[in-house]
């Protein structure tokens, strides 16, 4: 007989290792672009994203992101403290967006962190750059330069003249795939962020 | 609770942080009195001029009241809601009625936590103000608190009258046919009393037929009333609204309690919101009571109050909103 499994709270996590939490801390609770009230447009907990013109996290990477500052989603929009269940006054008023969530809180590209996340792509191995994976089934992960799931180049490699740095890097791996002690499988590394400019 | 009480707290808070708040960096006594004088006259100013606690009577709640589940460590709670009955039949004799097997509907509350922005200060320089320093400290907080709690509760209920992508389901309030209604209309012809017992009228309309017993209205439209004649008010009523005004003539009023509100970016002039008896609405939870946080190292001053609530509106069928044009 087949078991169902139940999804647990340890299914998708950014795990701030060092550097969390302060009163002080560069962090940001923002609403989700596109967010509907689907589990499809939602973003889970160690996701990586950027602030868009509206103020609004944007799961991924791509063209549009480019040197965007990078955001880590700490919790998911559908977790309890960010949804609004029918009724409930979980929306924040101030900011008034149209699906009533209250936004999720993320930690800030630059600050000063290590971070544990269950949101990757490929098999990143320590000291690798990683950015913001530009493939659809893998949005909001962190991946390789090339990984086997998809590119996460930012934008065609257009000025190969000058070469260097034309991917925005978002942390620079500290392990490679690793359980952690929920068994699930996590990446870790350092915040950092290097523009592609 | 009366005024004067209200004044004496905050006289009491006031002497409270003028006293101890340059003995704070050595006595952490005197940081617990400061946050506890404040903290007390936050929470009374609250229950006295907030309109989310007068339209839905807050319950304390702990830890233990909680529900736990299996995907989340968020603190919820579940809620059972009455059950509906399909309703007796007449049958002929030596018939027998239909089954039905019986389910319940359940409501999940989750809690949010409120926090006004962190006030940061040097202590030299607040003493420099003439203003007394716990206007300075707690106001600010009180208002940032009421705002957002007030603000989302009318967010919520707007939200759900407007059968948003949100709340497509049990909580769309159904007409007795079974067909969805629409609990909030815009009524031609201004504020008149045909248009109020109308604007009653319109919960009455959904399944529930439940009856308003609160409206909330901003002091602006509420003054409106004051406008009714004799012909549409009667008796001395007219002449005592006249001479002392609608607010402290009318605390029962077209047999509704009335509560009017100066936010009127939340509550927007010319609308109404009807609201049943609690039982019927929902339900205000606090986990954790509105607590101000002080803290003061070397010269400066930190401070930020916050609080812990769910809850809201468990049957849409049990407010309405009516806009007047």
């Amino acid at each position: 007989m087949a078991y169902k499994n139940l999804t647990q709270m340890t299914a998708n996590m950014l795990d701030p290792v060092r550097g969390w939490w302060d009163e002080r801390q560069l962090s940001r609770v923002v609403p989700v672009s596109g967010y509907d009230g689907t589990t499809a447009t939602a973003v889970v907990a160690g996701s990586v994203g950027f602030l868009n013109a509206s103020g609004q996290f944007v799961k991924g990477g791509g063209a549009s992101a480019r040197n965007k500052m990078p955001l880590f989603a700490r919790g998911g929009i559908e977790e309890n403290d960010a949804v609004r269940y029918q009724g409930n006054l979980a929306a924040q008023k101030a900011t008034q967006v149209a699906q009533g969530e209250v936004g999720i809180s993320c930690l800030v590209g630059t600050g000063a962190y290590e971070l544990g996340t269950t949101e990757y792509a490929g098999t990143p191995a320590a000291g690798d750059l990683l950015m913001a994976s530009t493939a659809a089934n893998t949005a909001g992960k962190v991946a390789t330069f090339a990984t086997s799931s998809g590119t996460s180049l930012y934008i065609a490699n257009a000025d190969a003249a000058i070469g260097a740095n034309t991917n925005q890097v978002v942390g620079i791996a500290t392990s490679g795939v690793v359980k952690n002690q929920y068994g699930v499988n996590m990446v870790y590394f350092y915040v950092n962020w290097w523009p592609a400019i | 609770m009366a005024l004067e009480h209200l004044s004496d707290m905050e006289k009491r808070a006031n002497q409270v942080v003028r006293q101890h708040i340059d003995q704070m960096e050595f006595n952490p006594e005197s940081t617990i009195k400061v946050a506890r004088a404040t903290s007390d006259y936050i929470r009374m100013k609250l229950r006295e001029e907030g309109f989310l606690r007068k339209i839905l009577p807050a319950q304390t709640i702990t830890g233990d009241d909680l529900t736990k589940q299996v995907s989340t460590d968020k603190p919820s709670k579940v809620v059972e809601l009455e059950p509906d009955s399909p309703g007796a039949m007449s049958i002929p004799f030596g018939e027998f009625p239909s089954g039905t097997y019986i389910y319940g509907k359940r409501w999940l509350v989750t809690f949010s936590r409120i926090a006004t922005p962190m006030f940061n200060k040097d202590v030299a320089e607040l003493h420099d103000y003439d203003l007394d320093i716990r206007q300075v400290i707690s106001d600010n907080a009180l208002k940032d608190l009421q705002a957002e709690e007030d603000g989302k509760f009318i967010q919520t209920i707007n939200s759900l009258l407007s059968n948003d992508t949100m709340n497509q389901d049990q909580s769309v309030p159904y007409g007795p046919g079974g067909a969805p209604i629409t609990l909030w209309k815009t009524l031609s012809g201004g504020l008149t009393r045909e248009n109020v017992v109308e604007a009653k009228k319109l919960m009455m309309a959904a399944g529930a037929r439940l009856r308003p017993q609160t409206a909330l209205v901003n002091q602006k439209t509420g003054i409106e009333f004051e406008k009714w004649t004799r012909e549409e008010v009667g008796g001395d009523m007219a002449q005592n609204i006249l001479v002392n005004g609608w607010a402290s003539e009318a605390t029962k009023w077209c047999s509704l309690n009335w509560i009017t509100t100066i936010k009127d970016d939340l509550v927007p002039n010319n609308s109404m919101f009807l609201f049943a008896a609690p039982e019927f609405l929902g339900r205000l939870y606090f986990l954790e009571d509105t607590t101000m946080f002080v803290k003061r190292e070397g010269p400066m001053l930190s401070w930020y109050a916050y609080e812990m609530l769910g809850g809201g509106i468990a049957n849409a069928a049990a407010v309405s909103r009516v806009d007047f044009s």
